[in-house]
């Protein structure tokens, strides 16, 4: 890869960590997502910038140029943060279901609980 | 001594049958309890079934047929009821067929007795997407050592032990993969011809995409019931 291209990747992994540290700060993504986005930033940004580095992963993965090796990694890499979210997403649909069903539960029982005492306060109720 | 029976009607905006099916039951078996689960219905549900003075449970976002029929689950083992019918809200099943279930329940000793539309000569024809999902899944059933013709009735009666061991387990469809794993597990599943009722009104949950998507979700939960029963399970 030529140096120009080096410089404009890493400028582009510079500004994709600092965006996502704002997001980070005004609290729109969690501690966790972002690290995982920037720590895949910066082991792309690190494989760019030291070629002999790029070169034994382009051998080590099988690719004949260095940027199949990363686009393969780019992919693969988002393939893992999908799947992830998948997992965190499913898990939230879980929760929000459980407390669905709790909640309407909670509601009946009370409701019912309420009826029972309030029909064994009443004068009829004792019969 | 007859069981404590209760009926649980999975009802998601079915305004316009939902009271015809609930007077059904009142007057066909009036000796089996009901609970409306009212599943995130945007129409006149609730207030249907709150006119009639319906005991419901009403959920306040739309979760779905399996987890709307687990919640109904939950509340009628919380409550020690000895046998649970699920039975559809559109008005397609025959309130009498609910008495007809139970008894065949005691009769036989099963722990799930199926409101079958395809058991007998009686004949039931619903999408071509369906009819085939339907087929497959009753032949994976076979491999299972018995058949159930029809894995997606929404008219079954239950016994404590299957719904207790059906909460145990994971929970989405409730058709076939439930169905596969009590079988594993060596739990007794019968059938019982009914007949069905084209709906007269609202609309199906099922749809052309669904329709397609349906044989591949169930395929999947299905291994996953029989993975489940095979690593986690304990025969009966």
């Amino acid at each position: 890869m030529t140096l120009q291209g080096i410089i404009l990747i890493d400028f582009l992994a510079l500004l994709f960590v600092a965006g996502v540290l704002f997001l980070l700060r005004s609290g729109r993504i969690y501690a966790g997502y972002a690290a995982l986005w920037i720590g895949s930033t910066l082991v792309l940004a690190t494989l760019v910038s030291i070629p002999p580095l790029l070169a034994l992963v382009t051998t080590m993965v099988g690719a004949v140029f260095p940027v199949s090796a990363l686009t393969l990694l780019a992919f693969v890499l988002t393939f893992l943060v999908l799947v992830l979210f998948s997992v965190k997403l499913t898990e939230l649909h879980e929760r929000q279901t459980e407390l669905i069903q709790v909640l309407s539960l909670r509601a009946l029982e009370e409701s019912e609980r309420r009826a029972t005492l309030a029909r064994d306060r009443s004068p009829s109720g004792a019969e | 001594m007859s069981p404590r029976a209760i009926a649980i009607l999975p009802a998601y905006n079915e305004e316009q049958t939902i009271a015809k099916v609930v007077r059904g039951l009142r007057e066909a078996a009036p000796g089996v309890e009901r609970l409306v689960v009212t599943d995130g219905s945007r129409d006149g549900t609730v207030a249907q079934v709150t006119a009639l003075g319906e005991r419901h449970l009403e959920l306040v976002c739309n979760v779905g047929y399996g987890r709307a029929v687990q919640a109904g689950l939950h509340y009628a083992m919380r409550h020690g009821y000895d046998v649970v019918v699920t039975i559809d809200s559109d008005g397609q099943h025959d309130p009498r067929d609910v008495s007809r279930l139970i008894d065949e329940l005691s009769r036989t000793g099963a722990d799930v007795v199926i409101g079958s539309r395809f058991v007998s000569t009686r004949s039931y024809r619903g999408p071509m997407g369906r009819q085939l999902g339907q087929l497959l899944f009753s032949l994976v059933t076979g491999l299972m050592g018995q058949r159930i013709y029809d894995t997606t009735s929404g008219l079954k009666a239950m016994s404590a032990h299957a719904c207790r061991t059906i909460l145990e387990g994971r929970f989405l469809d409730f058709h076939t993969e439930v169905l596969v794993r009590l079988r594993m597990l060596g739990f007794r599943i019968a059938e019982v011809p009914i007949d069905v009722h084209e709906r007269s009104a609202g609309r199906s949950m099922y749809s052309f995409v669904s329709g397609l998507a349906y044989p591949i979700k169930t395929g999947l939960l299905v291994i996953t019931g029989m993975i489940d029963a095979l690593l986690r399970g304990k025969p009966k």
